[in-house]
């Protein structure tokens, strides 16, 4: 942790509002590019975003100074998207709808899925299509795991204590993820 | 050296060496070995460029999906949704008034005051001996007591006037009435 954000945490635990905003200015970018990844939805990730820095408030005092404040705000951050993914998928199988389908078959309100993008352009709309959906249909504990792994560029040991599992876990699943990820890209071509 | 894998093909065991190489997660003896037979293996080559692919894919996944998040300020959320209770705990302790103890009066007399008088309009009507069918309709404020009584169905308006009686001069007096 650099002195900057160690004194921010300091300040923010002896009730500094604004020392703990500086620390969400500086933070949310990265939470909020890992967790909209997790949800593959804006306002969910927006609210997911919130409720990670309000228990982070609330749990200040759990907050032990040796550790990075990131790597202990993502753990915050993946736990709650995991429950909320969880509480979606429960709530799909439990629908008359039946369970959701994948992002790419439904229409997507933001218009993500119409807009040229780099991945696009290198493999083609379907690609990403193909991506998007077997990403979606992994369960949260390894969407987290490649996501730690490929956005943020975490090391094992960071994921294994993030997400709470022993390193050769996160092996495994990162494994298994990539292994599903390129037999979908495969399948398009 | 041993041969890392045979002509068998790649088994899960090394496919997860070969990630753990790329991610720059194996001892430097296990990664040159490694890193000499990717050189030679063409197989392994296209496992790697695969899962560099798939990466590559992801990032820009999450670059593009949060770029519309990107000028979305978390903070000012967060301070609305943290405040309400820091609010509440301010607003609880006084009141606007508290520091003019002559205010304080100004509300709590008329509010005994209109106890009060409630309290002898209860006494008065109870006592009061209504006329059969009749409902009171008014009192009239007076030294002696003056109700106005009317008539169910009818524009008969009753007009009771309740003459104290005279105080008694001794306790003799008292005694028998």
């Amino acid at each position: 942790m650099d002195p900057e954000e160690r004194d921010l945490v300091r300040a923010a635990r002896n009730g500094d509002e604004e020392a703990f905003g500086r620390l969400v200015e500086r933070t949310q970018s990265r939470l909020a590019r890992l967790l909209r990844g997790m949800v593959r939805d804006d306002d969910e990730a927006m609210d997911l975003v919130q409720e990670t820095y309000i228990k982070a408030h609330r749990s200040l005092d759990t907050f032990r100074e040796g550790s990075a404040f990131g790597t202990w705000l993502h753990r915050i951050g993946v736990n709650t998207a995991i429950d909320q993914l969880r509480k979606r998928a429960a709530f799909a199988a439990s629908s008359i709808e039946g369970p959701a389908s994948a992002e790419g078959d439904t229409p997507d309100p933001a218009g993500a899925s119409e807009r040229p993008t780099p991945d696009r352009v290198l493999e083609g709309e379907e690609a990403g299509k193909a991506l998007r959906r077997a990403l979606n249909s992994m369960p949260p504990e390894h969407k987290a795991t490649i996501l730690l792994r490929e956005i943020e560029g975490l090391s094992y040991d960071e994921i294994a204590e993030i997400t709470g599992t022993a390193v050769g876990t996160v092996m495994s699943r990162l494994f298994y993820v990539r292994r599903k990820l390129r037999e979908a890209l495969r399948e398009h071509r | 050296m041993t041969p890392v894998h045979g002509s068998a093909g790649i088994d899960e065991k090394w496919a997860m060496d070969l990630m753990a190489y790329r991610d720059g997660e194996l001892d430097s003896s296990r990664r040159n070995e490694i890193g000499r037979h990717i050189l030679e293996c063409g197989q392994c080559q296209s496992i790697l460029r695969d899962f560099g692919k798939v990466g590559n894919l992801v990032r820009e996944m999450a670059d593009e999906d949060a770029s519309r998040l990107a000028e979305t300020p978390v903070w000012p959320r967060v301070r609305r949704a943290l405040a309400p209770p820091a609010v509440e705990r301010k607003a609880e302790p006084r009141s606007w008034w508290m520091p003019f103890p002559a205010f304080r009066w100004a509300f709590v007399l008329p509010a005994i005051l209109l106890v009060f008088l409630g309290a002898i309009l209860y006494d008065s009507t109870r006592r009061a001996p209504t006329p059969e069918g009749a409902v009171i309709v008014g009192l009239v404020e007076s030294p002696d007591p003056v109700f106005l009584f009317q008539q169910r169905g009818s524009s008969v308006t009753v007009i009771w006037v309740f003459e104290p009686l005279p105080a008694p001069s001794t306790k003799e007096e008292a005694r028998s009435t």
